[in-house]
Formats: C-alpha cells, sequence, structure tokens
C-alpha cells in the first residue's frame, strides 16, 4: 500500500512511478468533496472515474487536483471493465503534457470547494462555446462540480473559467454554507492597518472551508464596509479586532458590533 | 508587666503607623509614581483619550476572552468599592482644614501620579495572575511578587498584611462607622446594623468572585450617582462661588500664606503635605489592594486593565473627591473651622434631601467597602494558607461585622490600619523592579503585539 498527498507526489509523476514498477491495482484520491479512483494493470492505465467523468476525462480532472490526499493499494480488485485504452506511454506524454496546461492557469484556485459568481464587470468578451456551459452552471455549484458536470472536457472547462476569472467577469465565491457573523470589535494600536484579527478557533473553521488567502469583509451597522486581511489570535473569542485608525475609518467604536463575512478576493480593501 | 508589654507593643505599632502614614512615605509614594509615569512614557497623560476610550467609552461590553471571571468594568468597581469611602467625603474636608483650598491642587498633583502606579498595579496583577484548571484566577502584588521577582516570602509578607488589614480597616472601621451613623441619625441599635452587616457579608461572599463583582458592579455606580446628585444639588445652591472657589485652589497652591480660614496661615508643607496625602491615600495607588480586584478581570491583554486603573484613580480622586472639595469650598463653611464632619455637613447647608441622602450614601460607600475587603482579604488568606482557608476567612469576617458594630476595637484598628499601610513597603519594591515589565507590555500594546503570559 503507497499512500500520500498530490501536493507532494502529482499525479503524473505518481502514474510514471506506478507505470515503471508494473503495478497493478487502484489509486484512490480524496479531495474534501468527492473521491477519484485510477485503476491500473500491470502498469497500464486501465480505468478511471470521479464523479461524473470515466476514462481520460477523469484523468484529466484528476491531474488538476494540487492537493489531495491518495492511497494505492494493490489488494483492491479492477473494474470488469477498462475505460482507458490508450498506449501507456502516450497516456503517460498526454498527462505530463495535461499537468502544464493545468499548471499555467494562473487564476483557477486550488481549492475546488468555492464557487464562483457572475460580477458587475461592463464591457465586452467573446464567449466562446465553453464559456456559455460555464456560465450556464455557475448557480449554486461550486468549481468542482462544473468541472464534473460539464460537457466539454474537464481541462477546457477550468481553461474558460481560468480565462473568466482573469477578465474580471467572473469572481471567486465563498461556500453557500459561509454564513455572515456578527463579532464585537476590539480594537488593537500600532502600525499594522488594514489586518482584521479573529479568535484562531473561528479562523481555523474558515481555513478547512476556504482556499488561502481569504480575506475578511467587516461592515458596520451603517453600512460602511471595508475588507482586510484576516489573521489568528489567541483569546478573542466573538471578538474582530481592528486597528484604532481603521475602526475611526468605519467610523465605529470599541464594542459595536460588525457583520463579518470571509471573502476570496480583496476587492474594496 | 503585662500592662508594660502591652504598651510596648502598641508603642510600637504606633511608631512603624506613623512612619507608614508619614511625610516621608508619601514622598517615596510619588517617587515610585513618578518613575512608574517616565518608564510608561506618562501614559495617563499622552493616552489619556485612548484610556477613556478604552474604558468609560467601551463600558456596555461585555466580557472580552482569555483567562479571568469577571468583566473589567466588574474588576474595577470592586476595586472602587474598596478605595471609596469616607475618606473621599470627610477626608477631603479633613486636608481642607489642614491645608486650605490649595492642598486640592496638590491634591490633584499626587492623584495625576498615582495613575501611573495604579496602571502598573493592575497590568501586572493580569500579567502574573495564577489561571486554575477551572477558569477560576488569581492574583494581585503577592502573585507578581512571587511570580515576577521570584520572592515568595515577600510576597506573603504582602499577604499577611493585607489579610490582617482586611480584618480591622475594611470591616470593623467600616461597620463601627455605620452603626455609629445610623444609630445617632435614625436610632438604631448598633447590634441590628452589626447583624445585619454579617449577613450581607456572609451572603455576598458565600456567591465567590462572580456574586461580589455583581454587588459592586450594582452597587459602586448607585453610590457614585447618588453622591455626585447630592454635591451637584449642593454646588447648585452655591453657584455664586463656585468661580471662587476654583480660583482658591489655584491661588492658594503656590501661596505661603494661604492656609486654615484664610486668616492663620498655615506653612506650604503643610498644604502640599494635607493634599498630596489625601491624593495618595484617598485611591490607595501604591498599596497594592486593588491590584487584588483587578486581577479577575477577563482581557486580552494586561494593558487593557492597567487603563481600568487609570481611571479608577480618576473617578476616585479626580472626580469625586473634587466635588466634595468644591461643595466645601464653595460653601465657605470651612473658614469657621471646626470637625470634618460637622464643617462637611455644614457645607451642604440647607439641602434637606441631602441630609436625609448622606446616610445612605455612606451605608454604601460602607457596605461596598466591607465587600471588596472581605474579598482582597480571602484571595491573600488562600496565597498563604491554600483553598480550604476560603470558607473559615468568611465566616471570621462574618462574624467580626457582626462584632463592629457594638464597638470600636481600637487596638485592632490600630493595627490593621499599620498593616494596610506596611502593604505598600513590598507593593513599591515589586512595582519598581518590575517596572521594566510594565513598560514592555505597553509598548507591546501599542505596537499591536499580542499578549503571552508568562509561564
Amino acid at each position: 500500500m503507497l499512500k500520500g498527498n498530490l501536493s507532494e507526489f502529482p499525479l503524473g509523476t505518481l502514474m510514471q512511478t506506478l507505470a515503471a514498477a508494473g503495478r497493478s491495482g487502484v489509486l484512490v484520491v480524496s479531495p474534501p468533496w468527492t473521491e477519484g479512483r485510477v485503476a491500473l494493470k500491470d502498469g497500464a492505465l486501465y480505468a478511471a472515474e470521479i464523479g461524473l467523468r470515466r476514462g481520460w476525462a477523469a484523468i484529466e480532472l484528476l491531474a488538476g487536483l494540487r492537493r489531495a490526499p491518495f492511497v494505492f493499494d494493490d489488494r483492491v480488485a479492477l473494474p470488469a471493465e477498462a475505460n482507458l485504452t490508450l498506449p501507456l506511454e502516450t497516456a503517460l506524454a498526454r498527462l505530463l503534457a495535461v499537468g502544464d496546461r493545468w499548471a499555467g492557469l494562473a487564476h483557477l484556485p486550488g481549492d475546488w470547494q468555492v464557487g464562483v459568481e457572475l460580477t458587475r464587470k461592463s464591457g465586452e468578451l467573446k464567449l466562446t462555446p465553453v464559456m456559455l456551459q460555464v456560465l450556464g452552471l455557475l448557480e449554486g455549484r461550486s468549481i468542482g462540480q462544473i468541472l464534473e458536470e460539464a460537457e466539454a472536457p474537464p481541462l477546457e472547462v477550468a481553461e474558460a473559467l481560468d480565462h473568466l476569472l482573469a477578465e474580471g467577469v467572473l469572481r471567486l465565491s465563498t461556500p453557500a454554507q459561509m454564513q455572515a457573523e456578527e463579532l464585537v470589535a476590539l480594537s488593537f494600536y500600532g502600525k499594522e492597518t488594514g489586518v482584521a484579527y479573529v479568535d484562531a478557533a473561528l479562523y481555523a473553521g474558515w481555513q478547512k472551508m476556504l482556499p488561502q488567502p481569504f480575506f475578511l469583509r467587516v461592515r458596520s451597522p451603517r453600512g460602511a464596509e471595508q475588507v482586510f486581511e484576516v489573521r489568528p489570535r489567541n483569546d478573542i473569542p466573538g471578538r474582530v479586532m481592528l486597528n484604532d485608525r481603521d475602526l475611526r475609518k468605519l467610523r465605529v467604536a470599541r464594542g459595536v458590533k460588525l457583520t463579518v463575512q470571509p471573502e476570496l478576493s480583496a476587492e474594496g480593501s | 508587666m503585662e500592662g508594660a508589654c502591652e504598651m510596648n507593643v502598641l508603642d510600637w505599632i504606633n511608631r512603624i503607623n506613623g512612619w507608614v502614614w508619614g511625610f516621608e512615605m508619601m514622598l517615596v509614594f510619588l517617587a515610585v509614581g513618578l518613575y512608574l509615569s517616565f518608564r510608561t512614557g506618562f501614559i495617563q497623560f499622552t493616552r489619556f483619550g485612548v484610556i477613556l476610550r478604552e474604558t468609560l467609552g467601551a463600558i456596555r461590553e461585555r466580557t472580552l476572552g482569555s483567562g479571568g471571571e469577571i468583566s473589567p468594568f466588574q474588576a474595577t468597581m470592586i476595586a472602587l468599592g474598596a478605595t471609596l469611602g469616607s475618606g473621599n467625603i470627610v477626608g477631603v474636608t479633613s486636608a481642607i482644614l489642614i491645608g486650605g483650598p490649595g492642598a486640592i491642587f496638590w491634591m490633584w498633583v499626587a492623584a495625576l501620579v498615582g495613575m501611573a502606579t495604579k496602571f502598573a498595579e493592575a497590568t501586572l496583577a493580569v500579567h502574573y495572575r495564577q489561571q486554575f484548571a477551572d477558569g477560576s484566577v488569581s492574583g494581585g502584588p503577592m502573585y507578581y511578587i512571587a511570580r515576577g521577582l521570584g520572592l515568595s516570602w515577600l510576597g506573603a509578607l504582602f499577604a499577611i498584611f493585607a489579610a490582617i488589614a482586611a480584618f480591622g480597616i475594611g470591616n470593623v472601621v467600616q461597620v463601627s462607622a455605620l452603626s455609629g451613623a445610623l444609630s445617632n441619625n435614625l436610632g438604631v441599635p448598633p447590634a441590628w446594623t452589626g447583624l445585619f452587616a454579617a449577613l450581607v457579608v456572609a451572603f455576598v461572599l458565600a456567591g465567590g468572585v462572580r456574586r461580589i463583582a455583581r454587588f459592586a458592579q450594582a452597587l459602586v455606580p448607585l453610590m457614585i450617582a447618588l453622591y455626585l446628585l447630592v454635591a451637584t444639588a449642593a454646588l447648585v445652591v452655591n453657584a455664586q462661588n463656585l468661580g471662587a472657589a476654583f480660583l482658591s485652589i489655584f491661588q492658594s497652591a503656590f501661596n505661603l500664606q494661604a492656609g486654615f480660614g484664610g486668616a492663620v496661615g498655615v506653612a506650604m508643607i503643610e498644604m502640599i503635605r494635607a493634599g498630596v496625602g489625601r491624593g495618595i491615600f484617598s485611591n490607595e495607588a501604591g498599596l497594592g489592594s486593588a491590584a487584588i480586584a483587578h486581577a479577575q478581570a477577563q482581557v486580552d491583554h494586561p494593558v487593557r486593565q492597567g487603563f481600568w486603573g487609570v481611571v479608577e484613580v480618576f473617578l476616585d480622586t479626580i472626580v469625586i473627591n473634587t466635588f466634595t472639595a468644591l461643595v466645601v469650598l464653595s460653601a465657605g463653611s470651612w473658614m469657621t473651622g471646626g470637625l470634618a464632619f460637622d464643617v462637611l455637613m455644614g457645607s451642604f447647608g440647607t439641602l434637606g434631601a441631602a441630609k436625609a441622602l448622606m446616610p445612605i450614601v455612606l451605608s454604601l460607600f460602607v457596605f461596598t467597602t466591607l465587600i471588596s475587603w472581605a474579598f482582597y482579604g480571602e484571595e491573600s488568606a488562600v496565597f498563604l494558607f491554600g483553598e480550604g482557608i476560603r470558607w473559615p476567612y468568611r465566616l471570621a469576617f462574618a462574624v467580626l461585622a457582626f462584632v463592629g458594630g457594638l464597638g470600636s476595637f481600637g487596638a485592632l484598628v490600630k493595627v490593621s490600619d499599620t498593616m494596610n499601610g506596611l502593604m505598600a513597603v513590598p507593593n513599591l519594591i515589586a512595582l519598581v523592579l518590575l517596572a521594566g515589565v510594565v513598560a514592555k507590555l505597553t509598548r507591546g500594546f501599542f505596537s499591536g503585539e499580542p499578549w503571552t503570559p508568562p509561564k
């Protein structure tokens, strides 16, 4: 049994290693929201699946995961039918090429649990059929779900998303289950402005749900708002700690209840 | 022979008493306050706006995180409950009778210096407090002496002084004054007053620091408001003299001839002595007692509680004592001399409501002092003997409160008064030696650094 994480062993490298050893078995990749499987028979790619994707599309999608724990078990029975028929060397070469294309996507986050939403940006942009597909799937779906459910190959969908994010047509949105919270303002002093401290336990909870870096939108009762870099601090439960100068900018004092919402972009800061 | 021996002991106690409450000791208090002011960058002046915003400006807030069982406001109310007493009323009148109006100026000066002392006490109390597994905390000078300086014996010495002082100046003196006032004004038998005081003390102490905090939180603001209301009414009656009263404070502050009644001159040294003495001893900055209460506050950084220490002195001496002084000075009755209490009551003059409310105000002052000092004594005893002493101490305190209503206990009062003064010795030594820690914590706070409690 072989265990590890894709952040240390990318899929391409892993496949090359297993293929060179002529191994048979099933590689189970477990990102937080789903599970993917790649079966190998005598070192050759035999079958793959993740969510709704099968065959090469599943391999393409799995190759885009920047981090996820994996386990390769040679005692697990192989699927009855193969859905990958490419010769080994061709498959490995294509896998490396796919890895390079994924690596070039600068705007797509590594965490696919987050969603995307349309911005209010106006302007002209030529939309491809894949982009249209993506726009049709936005509502209530995470990036991972869009990549799984779109008809186009995952990498093309990812490139379309990346392009739309780069153009500012789309922006990342926090997961739907992440609610705005009310925290009481607490002041700190010093030169460090634009930073919000929250209790370490609350921060850890957000950290599990959001890709890094994430930010904190702070809204005053009168509607003034600002986006802050967010950091953890011990022993301030129920509090959001802002520099005294930032509190004054928001026209609030210590002790006022502020609405805070984690965000994935620093827009409005 | 026995009598002679007793005479010797009392004689010694009198000598020590004269020393710990003497002028030289006042200078030590001032010197330590000035040193702490210097080490903290005169925080009481340079950061006064921040201090007000962080304390009175945030009064509606609930508790913060971190260790501690009560809110910073509640901790301050316990501390104020102990410091506010007849000294703020009768004591200020005495200072004016001895030193003239200029004494008030020197009282302010001493209080402004004392703010740094109290800031340091409250800050160190939180920094070096002991946190227990059940979430409760204990702190105060005995802890910052033992943990900060590593001198457990000196911490124990402070605790011994505090535990004994609590029985006298924090108990018998208070109940005795109350029973006297109620007996004279309302004809209440002293035994009933003692019994009532004992029952209240037993009930409040039984609830631990949380109940003490609720008691102080309700009563201390009430008594301050009530007193300021009565004083304001008296000031309104004598409003035409208010400007002159204020002016007299500044005019006679540097006038060598200004003094008693404006007729009999007193030396400037007497005026300074009277004023500075009131400025130091009214707010107890340097004695270390209030630090025991401040240590209980739930705060994320010790400096934040230190701010409350500054405010405590501000409320006690700058606000309340000044109100008393203005009432006395604007009424003008101090010029004819007499006993301080009579002059004070004369200053409230024809205000029937004021005369009726004064016994109530004094009763409130007594009860809050009684409860706060019971807590100080209990915490000190726990430092010395462990948790097991809590209930025996509470019981002894309640019994003494009952007995206190029946007599004056001159010797016990003298001993406890001396012990109260002696508390300052280990505390001031610790404040000087730990001034660097206070300065470092203050710098850290104003640089936005989180607080790391000592291991």
